[in-house]
């Protein structure tokens, strides 16, 4: 899976041949929709969310293919048009689910248990838990560096947010849900924050 | 091994599940939109003009069928409703006026005519005195009045 390869792709699904676009079509969606999906999930919480989100992500790439000028990556193209979708959902249900930017985590509580598609160890749902409690854009700048491992650079193109804001944003994040998991599982082990610079995931 | 792969090692891993064959449904569901929106397209693209005006030519044939209606009703709930008022008005005000024309006019007529009959009266009593009083002051012997009066001969 290469730039190379992406560029092959995108060409694809330019293409005036109709077989052929729906070809790289499918082949787009074999080679990114579990990743996308996997990154939406962890920010929206909601399966059903996520899927809404995957689709309609998916659905602008195959509509607006001609329109991607190729400055950035086929992957971050797509990343940052999920990024942006699930971020708009979640302002969207501030007014329900979302009422309170951190309501303790009732908010996850309901949707994981009305869904019951969540298991793991306790550390597992505490992390989850603690993510779904950060506002909107933290949680995605959470999600995209301690999930994902994304560099900066490929985050700061993703959310159009400067790789100094980034970090700074990722600092706070890692601190709160560290504090919210200990809270959650006593005598838990887990940190979220970077070491240090030189260990901060540039490659 | 850094701090970084001792913390990548300890993390907690993925707590969430997808329903049983849910990623291969997706694919299916996604190429099965990608194709009903590509006919989608080309079906917009290949419409004629009618398919693409007739939207407006529907909402315009609907408001000009909307103004006939109320042209019409006010034409013969409205106008000539207040026309018929207006005529009925006036013809009421006509004879109104005719008749206290009418009335006028007999009065002053009658008025007219009676004062005419008393000042005949008065006059012909003022004759007759004037004419019985000239002939007992020069008489004419016996002749008769109305002879005398209408003897053009005379110049009396």
């Amino acid at each position: 899976m290469t730039e190379t390869d992406d560029i092959r792709l995108i060409e694809r699904l330019r293409a005036s041949d109709r077989g052929e676009r729906e070809a790289a079509f499918a082949q787009l969606v074999d080679r990114y929709s579990r990743r996308i999906y996997w990154t939406v999930r962890k920010i929206v919480v909601s399966h059903h969310d996520a899927d809404d989100v995957v689709q309609n992500v998916f659905m602008k790439v195959w509509s607006s293919a001609d329109r991607f000028r190729g400055e950035s990556g086929l992957f971050t193209w797509l990343y940052r048009i999920a990024v942006n979708e699930s971020l708009s959902l979640i302002r969207s249900r501030r007014a329900g689910l979302f009422a309170s930017l951190d309501d303790g985590g009732a908010a996850f509580d309901r949707i994981v248990g009305s869904e019951g598609l969540f298991d793991g160890e306790a550390i597992e749902c505490a992390l989850a838990r603690a993510v779904a409690r950060l506002p909107a854009k933290q949680r995605a700048v959470f999600t995209l560096r301690y999930w994902d491992e994304m560099p900066y650079e490929q985050m700061s193109a993703v959310l159009d947010t400067s790789v100094g804001a980034l970090k700074a944003s990722y600092h706070h994040a890692a601190a709160k849900v560290e504090r919210w998991v200990r809270e959650d599982v006593s005598g838990a082990v887990f940190t979220a924050s970077e070491p240090s610079a030189d260990d901060s995931g540039e490659k | 091994m850094n701090a970084s792969s001792n913390r990548r090692d300890t993390r907690p891993g993925n707590p969430y599940r997808v329903p049983d064959g849910y990623f291969a449904e997706l694919r299916n569901t996604l190429r099965e939109r990608a194709g009903s929106e590509g006919a989608g397209e080309t079906t917009v693209q290949g419409r004629g003009l009618w398919q693409r005006i007739r939207g407006v030519a529907g909402l315009s044939a609907a408001f000009g069928c909307l103004i006939l209606f109320a042209a019409t009703g006010y034409y013969f709930t409205g106008y000539r409703a207040g026309q018929r008022e207006q005529l009925a008005s006036q013809e009421q005000t006509g004879e109104m006026l005719l008749g206290y024309h009418v009335y006028t006019e007999d009065i002053e007529k009658l008025d007219a005519y009676a004062s005419d009959t008393v000042a005949a009266d008065e006059d012909r009593a003022g004759f007759a005195e004037a004419v019985t009083e000239y002939l007992d002051t020069y008489g004419y012997g016996g002749t008769d009045l109305l002879a005398a009066l209408t003897d053009t001969g005379n110049d009396w």
